[in-house]
């Protein structure tokens, strides 16, 4: 079987934001018949532009850069939830993808029933959950809700279960946004021994984080991204080094939050 | 990809598939006393009430297994189309955060509504078909055929309409109105023939040529009108061009007549089924990369 790796062949991604008007078959009926044009046409944005990498088994890859760099966008293209416009991604290995945390709850069901849920979204079957549900309620300390309707749970009880389900399985190739927070206080420095435990066994890591730290302390190469191009490719210590050095860039107030992503609103921590 | 290397897709996603589909039934049903019963209540009551009605304006043999038999199906029908609306707009949530092959969704709907469907079908005329004048008959093993023949069309509609609520988020009130109109335009509440009631034994022994005419029930019973209904003869043609007519006649004929459908009833109804689930994957399957960008 082939080693675990990941390639990016010249990929662009280009998408439209659509106003949030004009959205109905009302307004677009209107339109048509009063012959105007209402509210502003779609803004093209182009997240990543023409980006080649490969990541190797065995990299522990950062992704730093200002907001709207395409950062994330090319998270999401590794792992496929955005199909790019042009060029090619594939990977080989089974993929997780921490991106934000709480995928595919249904806060009817009860804990236990929604950890059988996100397991099969992630990709693992019944049998394979049906092993780790008491693992996973021991180490979210939720032995006691486990029947309870997670709509009664309180949002650190929540974040808790998604967190724990998220991270009970190795991935070997594991893609991590910051923005993916650990909780409450209390369970932090258990919440990261478990994340450092993953990122260990994981064969390929790629972090996104505005947190220098973070990426020192994981990641053994670093790419530093701008206005979707990849600028610097290399050593840690050296690309943050020249990233620092280089200070926010003019304009990056304005498309940043524009190309953060289509409705990407989730609040960054950290 | 490849059609087979879609298919392929969907198939290695069935967990998943399975799990949308029990959630769903799950909660629908977990928080009422009634619980599936629910499910039942609505073509129970609406057969109640149409078969009141209808009797005084229909002379009819067994009105409500004729409209029980109708009901089900379209109520699986109505439902699955309005839910698949949804069902991507609903999943925003996951899609952002996870690959899926779209098709899971309103094809997780569909499925769901299939089970509750197919068993209030049955556990509705298990309870009350002898009373409405149900008999069971050889026929009904045709009944599968007609569940697969609605749930094509319910899923190729349905697919279509998920894509085009993305773009278009007030779709849903138009599918509510051409659900309305379709509803009504299909003999469903009503029939659009009245089939004379059975045959006396001595006409029945041959249907296709009376011979046993002369005898006196016999000659009586031929000489009453061959089919009547509501609608006048010179419109019922265009009734038949409804594509779910047919689908509808697939359940009428083995529950109501105690026959099969007709070869014609049967062909139009495989080929809608064929074409609407055809065109509607392949629509789905051309729109669905750029959905995420449209959320």
């Amino acid at each position: 079987m082939a080693e675990n790796h990941i390639t990016i062949e010249d990929v662009t991604l280009r998408f439209r934001l659509y106003s949030a008007r004009s959205r109905s078959i009302k307004e677009a009926v209107l339109n048509t018949i009063l012959r105007r044009r209402y509210g502003q046409p779609p803004v093209e944005i182009t997240a990543v532009d023409g980006v080649s990498l490969r990541i190797p088994h065995g990299r522990r890859l950062g992704i730093i850069g200002d907001n709207g760099a395409g950062k994330s966008s090319l998270l999401k293209l590794i792992a496929r939830i955005y199909p790019p416009t042009s060029g090619r991604v594939f990977h080989q290995g089974f993929l997780v993808p921490l991106l934000e945390v709480g995928i595919g709850f249904n806060t009817e069901l009860s804990g236990v029933e929604n950890i059988y849920l996100v397991g099969a979204i992630m990709g693992f079957s019944r049998r394979l959950m049906s092993r780790r549900v008491g693992p996973i309620l021991e180490f979210a300390e939720l032995h006691d809700f486990a029947d309870t309707p997670i709509k009664y749970y309180s949002s650190g009880m929540v974040q808790r279960l998604a967190f724990t389900i998220a991270t009970e399985i190795d991935p070997e190739i594991l893609l991590l946004d910051e923005v993916f927070s650990v909780g409450d206080i209390h369970w932090v420095a258990k919440a990261q021994r478990r994340m450092q435990r993953l990122i260990d066994r994981s064969s390929i890591l790629v972090l996104v984080s505005h947190q220098m730290d973070l990426i020192e302390r994981y990641c053994d190469s670093v790419v530093w991204m701008q206005s979707g191009r990849v600028v610097r490719q290399g050593p840690p210590a050296e690309i943050i080094a020249e990233y620092r050095a280089a200070g926010s860039p003019p304009g990056s107030g304005g498309p940043a939050r524009a190309a953060a992503g289509p409705g990407d609103t989730a609040a960054r921590l950290g | 990809m490849t059609v087979s290397a879609r298919i392929g897709e969907i198939w290695r996603y069935r967990e998943v598939i399975l799990n949308f589909v029990a959630q769903d039934l799950k909660v629908r049903y977990r928080r009422s006393y009634l619980g599936f019963f629910w499910s039942l209540l609505n073509p129970l009551l609406q057969m109640v009430v149409l078969s009141l009605v209808f009797s005084l304006i229909f002379r009819m043999e067994n009105i409500s297994l004729y409209l029980l038999a109708g009901l089900v199906p379209w109520s699986f029908f109505a439902a699955s189309l309005d839910g698949c609306a949804m069902s991507i707009v609903a999943a925003e949530g996951m899609i952002r955060r996870q690959y899926f092959p779209k098709l899971v969704f309103p094809l997780s709907t569909v499925l769901q509504n299939l089970v509750t469907f197919v068993l209030s079908l049955l556990v509705l005329l298990g309870a009350l078909g002898w009373v409405i004048g149900f008999r069971p008959s050889a026929a009904l093993l045709i009944l599968p055929v007609s569940f697969l023949c609605l749930f094509c069309v319910a899923l190729g509609l349905g697919a279509v309409a998920a894509v085009v609520t993305v773009y278009f988020r007030d779709m849903r009130h138009l599918i509510g109105v051409f659900l309305t109109v379709l509803f009504y335009l299909t003999p469903i509440i009503y029939p659009l023939e009245i089939k004379r009631a059975a045959p006396p034994a001595a006409a029945a022994a041959s249907p296709g040529r009376p011979a046993a005419i002369d005898s006196e029930p016999a000659a009586e019973y031929y000489r009453q009108p061959a089919v009547e209904g509501p609608i006048p003869h010179q419109y019922r043609f265009y009734f038949k061009l409804n594509p779910l007519y047919s689908l509808i006649e697939l359940f009428h004929r083995p529950i109501y007549d105690n026959m099969l459908p007709t070869a014609s009833e049967l062909s139009a109804a495989l080929a809608f089924a064929a074409v609407s689930l055809g065109v509607g994957l392949a629509v789905f399957w051309r729109c669905e990369d750029s959905l995420v960008f449209a959320l």
